[in-house]
């Protein structure tokens, strides 16, 4: 049972690069239509993490399962059903945004009747209609990441995979996107997402989870999380920097002042 | 001005563009100091070398002075304009260097004046000609030490310095204003931008070629002395202009000249200055391009159906649209070209008194163009993904998919341009039908393993990097591709070469042992390029 329950399970994966150990010995379970907040300091191992999940690193040990499939053994599936915003929104500069969303359609197998009402209706809620025969290479950061975002949710995966996906966003667009993220589990979607913007992961997340040098250091509820840094009336902010041993920043900034 | 500051940027520009080709990452080797840049390393060792080799041969060939003085004439007064030549063809043929790395962009929030901006970017230029200019410098000093005429030879080297930052200067307008229509072009023009793109990169490609060709070189240049007193008010000619008349005498003209090349030098500053003050933010630019024919999505089939096709349809607008895909692509076939195109007799087309095989000649110089584009477009075919290539490594894509795709976008313009090619054979020559098979036969087997050959070795050797040079695939990748591609292709078409000459063999036969061993090659080039590609699907 647990597994129809659970849209990804993480089992003591880790993974290193040279000398540098970016996971650790992670176990984490996201069960269906919930929105997971995956939170940590640059460095922490989040994109790592998501990156395994996607199929595109593979652990060192342990095992991944999205949907009961294996990355590592069926990445064809997996990507299939994900739908992957990067960190950074690396696009193909020298095509349109109409060309773009067709080849993402395209290689989606995306229903053409579907997906052309679709793509009109994403394009005018980003307000990027007039925009979609420009190359995007001549788009600003913001209207390329409104533009991954089209593209991952183009195919109605089933888990979305949002590596900072706020990032650069105007706040009509970020309203619009957490306002979907929560109609979208509504309907069975599961979401995974990594953010530094903390007011964001506590407005939005059902589910928190806090890594810090690669490890799974708290994990629940944001008030959960809060007591479990003993700042139960404090807010998330002052919860992950005590977790994460950043107490020291009003002494950092005093000293940076003098 | 500040000195020290216009030394950094320059300093800046040319280590940049150094490490992208040396392709340094991490921590890169340290700059000492100027001397230990290693276009200057070679100039200071090349130089003299060269000298010494120039004069040492004229000194054994036993060449008549008077030949040598007459063809050492002609060259010094070549030389100033080769350098204002060289330094706006340098400036123009920078498009490998990302926009990003090139654009005022990066540094136009510094204080920095743009007179600093100028003549920092124009140092950085004239470094990139040095190893061309130390042979043309070395050489003619050889002959000149040979000649006994040194003197002509030490204003001719100055002249030509002032020369260089002429053209360097020159530069700066020409850049400054490009970037400004070519805004207003793509934001207006659409495809037409895109045509006007494709056309100025073909036409410096072919004049770069040229410039190598000694033929053309030495043609130009005799045409060159004898016509410039008849266009003595073009500015862009008066440091030449000061040699001339210095040789033939005229030292009044010689200082008006080079009154006038200091003025004109001035007046380029000022225009360089002016221009980038102008267009100190680069506007960004904007490609508008008309709704684009749709792709349909279908549903998978064998070989991945409409996907592979939407992938072939991605890589062949990249290619259209970048100008640096282009030039990488286009460069290695029409300099192959522009090298050789007066050694084509076209006549021979035309000429029925000569034999089948001789008239088919033209067609080898052609023939071995189409076979560098095919290669070269499916041997830059990874790379070109650069950062975008995460777009495939995320996407539900088989290896198998993503290669037939490439070697699709490869296979059709060559494809078009081979039936054309053929068309034209079948107009002019009407070689019997079993000649014609094999002709067929060697194209098409030619083309095909090339394209296959060379999405292999574009997935052996990549180059995703993208700033601050766009390279595609890794310089030893390309060498060892073109090299091993040539070798193997020659191999499979051995077959049909041996029934040409040697006659053991019929057409028909020999074309059907080509196609299965091309069949073959193809088969393993897509096997190979299967596996790394499943290496590169993942960021391990």
């Amino acid at each position: 049972m647990a597994d129809r329950e659970d849209a990804i399970q993480i089992d003591n994966i880790s993974k290193s690069f040279g000398e540098t150990q970016a996971v650790k010995e992670l176990t984490l379970n996201i069960q269906v239509g919930t929105i997971y907040g995956i939170l940590g300091p640059n460095g922490s191992g989040k994109s790592t993490t998501m990156k395994m999940i996607m199929g595109l690193l593979k652990p060192d040990k342990g095992s991944i399962k999205v949907y009961g499939l294996d990355p590592k053994v069926d990445p064809y599936k997996v990507k299939k059903i994900i739908g992957y915003v990067p960190e950074s929104p690396h696009l193909y500069e020298f095509l349109t945004a109409t060309e773009y969303l067709d080849f993402i359609a395209i290689v989606h197998e995306v229903d053409q009747n579907e997906y052309q009402f679709k793509v009109n209706e994403f394009l005018e809620a980003f307000e990027l209609t007039g925009h979609e025969n420009e190359v995007l290479g001549g788009y600003s950061h913001g209207m390329k990441q409104k533009i991954a975002i089209i593209a991952a949710l183009l195919a109605e995966p089933r888990l979305l995979v949002l590596d900072e996906p706020l990032g650069g966003l105007d706040p009509r667009s970020a309203r619009i996107m957490k306002d979907l993220l929560n109609k979208l589990t509504d309907e069975g979607v599961t979401v995974l997402f990594s953010t530094h913007v903390l007011e964001i992961a506590e407005a939005v997340c059902d589910q928190i989870g806090i890594l810090y040098k690669g490890k799974l250091l708290a994990e629940g509820t944001s008030t959960e999380i809060k007591g479990l840094s003993n700042t139960p009336e404090g807010t998330l902010e002052e919860a992950f920097l005590k977790l994460t041993d950043s107490s020291d920043v009003r002494e950092i900034v005093e000293e940076l002042a003098r | 001005m500040n000195l020290e500051k216009t030394r950094r940027i320059a300093e800046v520009l040319i280590l940049s563009a150094v490490r992208a080709r040396r392709g340094e990452t991490g921590k890169p080797k340290r700059v000492k100091n100027v001397l230990s840049l290693r276009n200057n390393q070679v100039a200071v060792i090349g130089f003299p070398v060269i000298a010494i080799i120039a004069y040492l041969f004229l000194f054994r060939s036993e060449l008549s002075p008077i030949l040598v003085s007459s063809f050492l004439t002609q060259s010094l007064i070549f030389i100033p304009f080769l350098g204002t030549f060289l330094m706006v063809m340098n400036g123009l043929l920078e498009s490998t260097v990302s926009q990003y790395s090139t654009s005022t962009d990066i540094i136009n929030w510094l204080p920095i004046l743009p007179s600093e901006f100028v003549v920092g970017s124009t140092i950085s230029n004239i470094y990139f000609s040095i190893p061309f200019l130390m042979i043309v410098y070395g050489a003619t000093l050889g002959a000149s030490i040979y000649v006994h005429q040194l003197l002509p030879w030490v204003v001719a080297f100055s002249v030509s310095i002032l020369a260089l930052f002429i053209g360097g200067f020159l530069v700066e307008v020409v850049r400054a204003f490009l970037n400004e229509a070519s805004s207003a072009v793509s934001e207006r023009g659409g495809r037409l931008s895109q045509i006007l793109q494709l056309v100025t990169t073909l036409a410096a490609i072919m004049i770069l070629g040229l410039m190598f060709n000694y033929n053309v070189i030495l043609r130009f240049m005799v045409l060159f002395g004898l016509t410039l007193q008849f266009v003595w008010f073009i500015p862009i000619l008066w440091p030449s202009m000061i040699i001339q008349s210095l040789l033939t005498g005229d030292l009044l003209s010689s200082l008006l000249f080079m009154a006038g090349s200091m003025t004109f030098l001035v007046i380029s500053f000022i225009l360089g200055i002016y221009a980038r003050k102008k267009y100190w933010v680069p506007k960004p630019i904007t490609l508008k391009i008309g709704p684009s024919t749709r792709v349909k999505p279908v549903r998978a089939g064998s070989l991945g159906g409409g996907v592979v096709r939407v992938i072939a349809l991605k890589d062949l607008r990249a290619l259209l649209r970048r100008r640096d895909s282009m030039r990488i692509i286009l460069v290695m076939p029409l300099m192959l070209f522009a090298l050789n195109f007066l050694q084509i007799d076209a006549s021979l087309l035309w000429n029925v008194e000569a034999s089948i095989i001789e008239r088919l000649t033209v067609f080898i110089l052609p023939g071995m163009g189409l076979y560098m584009l095919s290669l070269m477009m499916c041997m830059v075919s990874v790379g070109q993904e650069g950062a975008g290539f995460i777009n495939l490594q995320i996407s539900p894509l088989t290896p198998r998919q993503i290669i037939l795709g490439k070697t699709l976008a490869g296979f059709i313009p060559s494809g078009v341009i081979l039936f054309i090619v053929l068309g034209v054979e079948r107009y002019f020559i009407q070689s019997p039908l079993s000649v014609f098979f094999a002709i067929v036969v060697i194209g098409y087997v030619a083309v095909i393993e090339a394209c296959f050959l060379g999405v292999m070795f574009g997935t052996m050797y990549p180059d995703f990097k993208e700033v601050p040079r766009a390279r595609f695939i890794s310089p030893i990748g390309s060498l060892i591709g073109t090299i091993l591609s040539s070798i193997i292709t020659l191999a499979t078409l051995s077959p049909v070469f041996i029934s040409v000459f040697i006659r053991s063999l019929n057409f028909l036969s020999s074309g059907v042992i080509t196609i299965l061993i091309g069949g073959f090659i193809c088969f393993l080039a897509f096997k190979k390029a299967q596996s790394k590609f499943e290496e590169l699907m993942l960021m391990n």
